[in-house]
């Protein structure tokens, strides 16, 4: 088996506070093969985001959290990476685009010099070959009449077209790997549809793989190969697509299945959400952390932390129900 | 639920300061007030605690440096071209400095507070007309025509007192005239005037009170301003004239002697530097310390 | 869109002519009526029936209605009387005053603008390191110390005990070091402020991390991505400081360097009791101020309308 093409290992991230170290990510591991689509499912706060933001080790310059760890990318570990080497990485080898395209892109630069200022850095392209490519990567990702539209500002296009020159930009170099982090959430639900369709085309033209991180479970059923659910920063369950939406097993894949409106749903009937808030965790934490919000808790889910359980190849779940679990429930197509 | 979802927008408790820098903003704040307590305890207790009559000469010992001895006794910043103790001189010129900064930007507070809340809570001429008024003001040189108005009017601690306060009112008033528009519109204020309560009595006992702490940092950094005004005229000899004194016109004075005793002019301006400093970090302080608290 | 420019610049210029109109009749209230010409031009020691006579000389006398004719016709016809101390008209003495004025406040700007956005710059894409703490309090000290204090505190350090640049005067180009260095300093501190803070807020948005995301090093983030949308703000921060800077401290600074523009000119006269050239030089310094004023606020208008097509 070729080697993957990212393999992470206890990686952690932790913010200093004034009230102790927050834990945004708190010992995940997982791996992504060439081509592979992998789905990073939670709810906001359980630090899916953070992952994405730690492996490029992209930090404001007000937040500056500890990171341990590897998280080798091709041969190198990012998390270990000179600054000059990940910049490298950067951009190039792996893309990333983001949840808001309203302010993503820069208000002030034409959008043409927004992708072209990628390809001269790193393919070190002159500024009128620069610019063609910009052309026909917008043209690609289906800007109409792209030639023509290189010198706009983002303002002149609707938040669908900008959605899609993140995309242009961060497919520029043809990067081995895409990170999505929550890409169609701002946007309406048939230009969802649009979006993740380009992303899949992308995909199959480049060979590129795609790590799309997202809170909802209808997202990744359009587009994922393999899905892993955090929650509380750690990992809770994973597995590929139809073991976790066929056979879910964590409480938490459950009940974040329930908030996908389905088809065969009696009309009317309304998603619950999931009652309560995921914890920010500072300092230690004791018992398994979905405990608090969980229908099934018992003493022992909130005095020990659940180990992970395997159920079956690649799938495998952290609750102390697992097994019981595990072959009962069907949660239908 | 959707928002980037960066460690910015997460992380709600305010992030570790780094401990040194923590402990010399709090400690710092202590040196500052320390200073200005001093300063005015100078100001009020007058040559009290000057080792010297600051007009007493001793020709003998004319230009003596910073912490030199003299038959008299030690002068800890030197002697003047007459042999006028320095440090006496410039603890006499606290009264003063500190008078007409502090006088001055009470009147022009008064005065700006008092058009900022007619301007917002009347609205209609009223505030056209004090607004046109604070504008005018802004776009003109006022330094310049205070200069004129010192010089054609002659030099004096009451012309100062009339033309000082009107370099300031405009920033009280466009300050307390944005806040009383603000406030005009809440409920307790319509509750107020249900009750039949008369505009000033509103304006006194319910929109005063509520603009009274930006009003206080605002006062304290404008001391400072006015001080540095002063001293400005003071020092181009259209401000305050001897015998009284203020730390302009020690600067003044001592400015002949740059090349053989530059301690005449430098001690006193570092006086006033650090009784602005001291206004303006503290200042700065209780606004960022109130500012993230509400 | 060009007409509503075309408003605009007609509304702010009608308001700068307002103003100097408010400035000249101010200038004449203070300096005829409240005060009397007659008395500043008189000997300290002139007796009351002397002045009267100097007054009457000089016209004075007349009805106030008649004399504020006068005086607006004057300023129109450009004569602002003669000086008494150089025996030639008031305004031409001003106006030769003028350029050096404007050297040192240009050169003043230029330095305090370039000082403050490139520190301000840093400063802010790098909060709480050692150069933005530093960078802070200097900002702080130098806009809380009399400018002129800190005029004679570099004379006494370069000039006195370095003998590096001339004390005074404007002999050589030399001369303008230290005054320059002067203004740039405490006029580069509110630039540097702003700029700051500005920049600071930028690099919070989502933009930048985008930008970081591309690969692209820091200094393209900051001096290309952030500074395009800085750059306004930056631009109408630094005329702002220039309308300041001509609204008094150029003066005083003028004074500490004995620098021959319209400030000294204004001490000098009164130290002779040159009343006309006192006179015509607050006027034109005032138009002066007013005019720098009005070109700032068509600029920011400019930029605003623009931004606002965008």
């Amino acid at each position: 088996m070729a080697p993957p093409l990212l393999e992470v290992r206890d990686l952690r991230t932790t913010f200093p506070t004034e009230r102790g170290p927050l834990h945004a990510v708190d010992g995940i591991s997982f791996s992504l093969a060439e081509g592979e689509a992998l789905g990073v499912v939670g709810e906001s706060g359980s630090g899916k985001s953070v992952t994405a933001l730690t492996l490029l080790r992209l930090f404001g310059p007000l937040a500056r959290p500890r990171i341990s760890g590897e998280a080798v990318f091709a041969g190198g570990d990012l998390l270990s990476m000179s600054d000059a080497g990940l910049r490298r990485v950067r951009g190039a080898q792996i893309g990333m685009i983001f949840q808001d395209p309203m302010t993503s892109l820069n208000p002030s630069l034409p959008i043409g010099e927004q992708i072209a200022e990628v390809l001269r850095y790193h393919r070190g392209l002159n500024s009128g070959a620069a610019r063609r490519r910009a052309a026909e990567l917008l043209d690609l990702v289906g800007i109409p009449d792209p030639r023509h539209r290189l010198d706009d500002l983002p303002y002149r296009f609707s938040g669908g077209m900008r959605q899609r020159i993140m995309i242009a930009i961060a497919i520029a170099c043809e990067p081995r790997l895409l990170i999505a982090d929550e890409p169609t959430t701002a946007l309406d639900v048939t230009v969802q549809a649009q979006v993740l369709a380009l992303l899949g085309r992308l995909r199959r033209e480049l060979g590129m793989a795609l790590m799309l991180i997202t809170h909802d479970f209808g997202v990744v059923a359009a587009a994922c190969d393999r899905v892993q659910v955090m929650y509380g920063g750690r990992l809770v369950e994973r597995g590929t697509l139809r073991q976790v939406i066929e056979r879910p097993n964590h409480p938490y894949t459950e009940a974040l299945l329930h908030l996908v409106p389905r088809l065969d749903s009696p009309l009317g009937e309304r998603t619950q959400p999931i009652p309560g808030q995921p914890p920010i965790v500072i300092g230690s934490s004791v018992g398994c952390r979905f405990a608090p919000r969980c229908t099934y808790a018992n003493e022992r889910c909130q005095q020990e932390d659940p180990p992970t359980f395997p159920l079956d190849v690649g799938h495998s779940s952290a609750c102390w129900f697992a097994n019981e679990r595990g072959t009962v429930r069907e949660v239908g197509e | 639920m959707a928002t980037l979802e960066t460690p910015l927008s997460r992380v709600e408790p305010r992030l570790a300061p780094a401990g040194m820098g923590a402990w010399i903003a709090n400690a710092s704040v202590y040196v500052w007030a320390g200073f200005l307590v001093v300063a005015a305890l100078i100001a009020i207790t007058g040559t009290l605690f000057a080792p010297y009559d600051p007009t007493s000469q001793n020709v003998i010992a004319r230009l003596l440096p910073p912490l030199s001895e003299s038959r008299r006794g030690f002068h800890w910043l030197g002697t003047d071209p007459l042999g006028r103790d320095l440090l006496s001189a410039i603890l006499a010129g606290t009264r003063l400095s500190l008078f007409i900064g502090i006088a001055s930007t009470g009147v022009g507070m008064a005065i700006g507070v008092s058009f900022g809340m007619w301007a917002g809570y009347f609205g209609g001429w009223v505030d056209r007309v004090i607004m046109r008024l604070s504008e005018a003001q802004t776009a003109m040189p006022m330094f310049l025509v205070a200069i004129f108005f010192l010089i054609v009017l002659g030099p004096s601690v009451l012309n100062m007192l009339i033309i000082l306060p009107a370099l300031v009112w405009p920033v009280f008033a466009r300050i307390v005239r944005a806040e009383t528009l603000r406030l005009r519109d809440q409920s307790f204020i319509e509750a107020a005037v249900a009750a039949g309560r008369t505009p000033g009595a509103i304006l006194w006992s319910h929109i005063l009170p509520n603009v009274a702490p930006r009003i206080v940092v605002l006062a304290v950094i404008e001391v400072g301003h006015v001080m540095l005004a002063e001293a400005g005229l003071s020092f181009l000899g259209v401000g305050i004239q001897p015998p009284d004194s203020t730390w302009g016109l020690l600067i003044a004075r001592g400015r002949p002697y740059l090349a053989v005793a530059p301690w005449l002019a430098i001690m006193p301006g570092l006086f006033l530097a650090l009784t602005v400093l001291a206004l303006n970090m503290l200042s700065r302080r209780y606004a960022a310390v109130s500012g993230s608290a509400g | 869109m060009a007409s509503n420019l075309a408003l605009f610049t007609a509304a702010r210029l009608r308001d700068g002519v307002v103003t100097l109109v408010l400035v000249t009749l101010v200038i004449f209230l203070l300096g005829h009526v409240v005060g009397n010409p007659a008395q500043v031009m008189a000997p300290v020691d002139a007796k009351p029936e002397d002045i009267a006579r100097l007054a009457a000389q000089l016209g004075l006398d007349r009805p106030l209605p008649e004399r504020l004719v006068s005086y607006f016709g004057g300023l129109l016809r450009g004569d602002f009387g003669t000086s008494l101390w150089q025996d030639r008209p008031a305004l031409t003495v001003v106006l030769e005053a003028l350029p050096a004025t404007i050297l040192l406040t240009l050169a003043g700007l230029v330095v305090a603008g370039l000082l403050g956005t490139i520190l301000g710059m840093l400063a802010g894409a790098l909060p709480d390191s050692p150069l933005d703490r530093v960078a802070n309090f200097v900002s702080v000290a130098a806009l809380s110390v009399p400018h002129f204090w800190l005029g004679l505190l570099l004379i006494v350090v370069f000039a006195v005990q370095l003998r590096a640049v001339p004390t005074s005067g404007f002999t050589s180009w030399q001369s303008l070091i230290l005054p320059v260095a002067t203004l740039g300093l405490v006029h580069g501190a509110r630039v540097f402020q702003l700029v700051r803070s500005a920049t600071f807020e930028e690099m919070t948005k989502p933009y930048t991390m985008v930008a970081r995301s591309k690969g692209l090093p820091e200094r393209i983030v900051l001096w290309k991505h952030v500074l395009r949308n800085t750059g306004v703000v930056i631009a109408t921060t630094i005329g702002w400081e220039y309308v300041r800077m001509m609204g008094g401290a150029a003066f005083t600074i003028e004074v500490v360097f004995a620098w021959p523009g319209i400030g000294l000119l204004t001490i000098t006269a009164a130290s002779r009791q040159d009343f006309p050239v006192l006179q015509a030089a607050v006027i034109i310094a005032g138009a002066f101020v007013i005019a720098t004023n009005l070109l700032v606020d068509l600029l920011y208008g400019l930029f605003d309308t623009r931004l606002r097509a965008a």
